[in-house]
């Protein structure tokens, strides 16, 4: 089985620094995580799969999504179509002087080329669908009148308009306090599950994936440390694991 | 040591904080727990005095807390924000940032009281004229909590001072806080939307919801499962992490 | 992460200096701002060794040699009384310079002064200043100059007060913006819980966040103060002849436009060098200043 997402030995950095190290994985349609502290190199690597890297980066090594070479490909047309991306703060991620619905629209205009009334009701149903109780309300809010949960529900509402294959979610739940974050969670997981959509999850909490995810890579310092399944991870023997694990208070 | 009866702070018009009472004996420590909007952090802000109290009383030894001229309130109680990276200025080193207390109150030498505050909160002496651009999150957040101690307060109020921070940086952060009430004997009054980590830091944890306290109760009897009111547990919940089949809330936030 | 480990600057004059240097490397690095601060190190120059560079005094008059195109002895020719044009741009190069000085050095001050005022006190101080900007913004920058001439008389002290009257708004209004927006961070909070004072707080906390703005602005402020001062020199109301001012000289050559070009040509070349360099040099300053950086 050809896997969703392969990395091969990716190399990236900033000038003369190298901030990944041969970093290589395979995900599927699973809930795949990556997790790490600050500064571990996991955004970097959404960026470099979405080939947007910051400015001053570099990459190089293969990336492929479902056969595909993304280094070569014409990502315009990847990008929100076949992979979808949300980001930590719908505030800072959504364009701040247009409408949500307008924004929603907008990708649905691209992807679906809907148009008119039709278009409208697709926004609304999409708002709906990510389990939003005022779709009408929030289809004209501007982003920063929004909460941070509606704001992450936005996210995944406008990204659900390309109908994506992989989902990559970078940190989404790390700016919500913790019971909107079981709430997005569990919007995620339904998606997820219910469309067959991979979804690359990255986190600095190993706990959170622990009970969220199906497999995790560990990344430190820009290598990957361990790859295993979720539920086997407390057995790990790697000390950045137990570190990650041990790190998370508990009630 | 610290007592509030029936505070009421308003924010744009609207009453935020709804009439709130609490406690706190010297070296005692109470956690504030919440969702966004619950009026936590506004509640916070009116207890260090950079929120006016519409109603209510605050004092501190019996007298009112209001009647303390705002230098000498700051030597009383001193507020660590939530942000790392918008709680130091851009333009000030460590120790300029350090130091402006002491040069604000005249203590005498200033220099050799900011080597001790970043000795205190575990910070190199060597990062004194960093940036704080040049400073980890973590990194920022000692010198915040550096910052907070130079004028030797008796209680410490903290703003979610970990929830920017990652898991590592905020298990040092609990140490260090953990450690510094020990050796100081600091009251604290911690704010946070993360019952895990207000459990390990206080005694006593107040459940705020819309303005106000729906539960208070002692942090071993919140471990043993023995909250009461629905708020309460369903925060218990979701700080167990993500079990998969758990209701799913339909509601919105507003 | 692994790079900052060795940051460790032994004082803070260190590390302010480490960060002027930094500066200074994105200032490089920046075509724009290093060609605007090289036709601005330029000006400064020449205004300064005016009369070490200019081949003849500026004033000496030749009328046998009246309207010579340019030559050999001449490099720019010469104008209608006969004096080389070449020296008259040198020393025509000090009152420029003089103008951009003392203007780019008083009204951005000024402007930051009453803007942090205004942002700070709020209420009718704020009001009182804001309208009072208002009305200054309301006439056209040069119009207004022209009647403060005409009211005081005309000359060099004149005109920079003229032009000074009209220019500080933007930088009022602009200090007023900062500083309402820096007002309600933490780290403002923090000062406050410090013990700072209000006045304390403004000049040490928040006027050094607003001063890239004010640079860049002043420095793209440049540009149109030159023009407003070579435009009242042209309309004869700057500073008095025979002293070689730019604006003056392309009023005296306008009438040989036609057939000795280069009487009006080169003073106006001069100019526009000089706005293009205060322009690159701010566009380049505003890339390297953003304060997004903060």
């Amino acid at each position: 089985m050809r896997p969703l997402l392969a990395l091969e030995d990716l190399h990236a950095g900033f000038g003369a620094a190298e901030a990944l190290h041969g970093v290589s994985l395979a995900m599927g349609r699973e809930r795949f995580a990556l997790v790490g502290g600050s500064g571990a190199g996991k955004s970097l690597i959404a960026r470099a799969i979405l080939r947007l890297p910051p400015p001053g980066a570099w990459m190089h090594g293969r990336i492929a999504f479902d056969g595909i070479d993304l280094m070569q490909a014409d990502m315009r047309a990847l990008r929100g179509r076949r992979i979808g991306w949300i980001a930590q703060d719908a505030r800072l991620s959504l364009d701040p002087v247009m409408r949500v619905g307008a924004q929603i629209e907008e990708s649905l205009r691209l992807h679906r080329g809907l148009s008119g009334r039709a278009l409208r009701e697709a926004a609304l149903g999409l708002l709906a669908t990510v389990r939003l109780a005022d779709p009408v309300r929030v289809y004209g809010l501007h982003p920063h009148e929004l909460s941070g949960g509606m704001g992450q529900r936005a996210m995944i509402a406008m990204m659900l308009a390309g109908e994506p294959d992989l989902l990559i979610a970078d940190e989404p739940t790390s700016a919500l306090d913790a019971s909107t974050a079981m709430q997005v969670l569990g919007l995620l997981d339904e998606l997820v599950a219910r469309r067959g959509m991979g979804l690359l999850f990255i986190c600095h909490d190993l706990r959170l994936v622990e009970g969220f995810c199906d497999r995790v890579a560990v990344i430190e310092a820009g290598r990957i440390v361990e790859i295993g399944a979720a539920a086997s991870l407390g057995q790990s023997r790697h000390p950045y694991t137990s570190r990650l694990l041990a790190a998370r208070p508990t009630l | 040591m610290i007592e509030a009866q029936n505070l009421v702070v308003a924010l744009g018009g609207r009453d935020v904080v709804r009439g709130v009472s609490f406690a706190i004996e010297a070296h005692g420590a109470l956690g504030i727990v919440g969702e966004s909007g619950s009026g936590k952090s506004t509640l916070l802000r009116a207890l260090a005095g950079l929120e006016p109290i519409a109603s209510g009383t605050l004092t501190l030894d019996g007298a009112p807390l209001a009647a303390l001229r705002p230098r000498a309130r700051g030597q009383v109680a001193q507020l660590v924000f939530q942000d790392p990276y918008g709680s130091l200025h851009p333009r000030q080193t460590v120790a300029r940032a350090l130091a402006e207390p002491a040069v604000v109150h005249r203590l005498d030498d200033p220099a050799r009281r900011v080597l001790a505050a970043l000795d205190a909160v575990g910070l190199d002496a060597k990062f004194r004229f960093r940036y704080p651009h040049q400073l980890s999150g973590g990194q920022r957040q000692r010198v915040a909590i550096a910052r907070a101690l130079m004028l030797a307060p008796r209680l410490l109020l903290l703003d979610e001072p970990t929830s920017a921070l990652d898991v590592l940086a905020q298990a040092d952060l609990i140490e260090l806080l953990r450690r510094l009430r020990r050796e100081r004997g600091l009251s604290y009054l911690l704010v946070s939307h993360d019952l895990a980590v207000v459990a390990q830091l206080v005694e006593r944890v107040a459940v705020m919801q819309e303005g106000i306290f729906v539960e208070t109760l002692a942090t071993a009897a919140l471990r043993a499962g023995e909250a009461h009111h629905p708020h309460t547990r369903a925060l218990i919940a979701a700080s167990q992490g993500f079990r998969r089949g758990g209701r799913l809330d339909f509601s919105t936030h507003s | 992460m692994s790079a900052a480990a060795e940051i460790a600057p032994s004082s803070d004059f260190a590390a302010r200096l480490a960060r002027w240097r930094e500066t200074g490397r994105a200032i490089a690095a920046n075509p724009a701002a290093l060609t605007g601060a090289a036709i601005v190190l330029l000006l400064a120059l020449m205004a300064l060794a005016a009369p070490a560079l200019s081949p003849a005094d500026p004033d000496a008059q030749d009328l046998a040699l009246r309207l010579a195109p340019p030559g050999a002895h001449h490099l720019l020719g010469t104008d209608e009384l006969g004096r080389d044009i070449l020296s008259r741009i040198l020393y025509g190069s000090r009152v420029t310079l003089a103008v951009v000085a003392l203007i780019g050095l008083t009204v951005p001050v000024a402007g930051l002064v009453i803007g942090c005022l205004a942002g700070m006190a709020g209420g009718f101080l704020d009001a009182a200043l804001m309208r009072a900007a208002d009305v200054f913004l309301a006439f056209p920058r040069l119009i207004l100059a022209l009647a403060l001439v005409a009211a005081m008389g005309p000359g060099l002290f004149h005109a920079l007060i003229a032009i000074g009257l009209a220019a500080w708004p933007p930088y009022a209004r602009l200090a007023r913006a900062e500083t309402l927006a820096i007002r309600g961070r933490d780290f403002i909070a923090a000062a406050r819980l410090a013990g700072a004072s209000p006045a304390r707080i403004l000049l040490r906390h928040i006027a050094p966040l607003c001063m890239p703005s004010l640079i860049v602005r002043a420095s793209l402020d440049m540009a149109g103060v030159i023009l407003t001062a070579a435009g009242l020199g042209f309309l004869g109301l700057g500073i008095a002849p025979p002293t070689a001012e730019w604006g003056a000289m392309i009023a005296a050559g306008r009438r040989f436009m036609l057939d000795q070009w280069w009487v009006a040509a080169a003073p106006g070349v001069a100019i526009a060098v000089a706005t293009l360099g205060f322009n690159l040099l701010g566009e380049g300053l505003r890339d390297v200043l953003d304060p997004r950086q903060r």
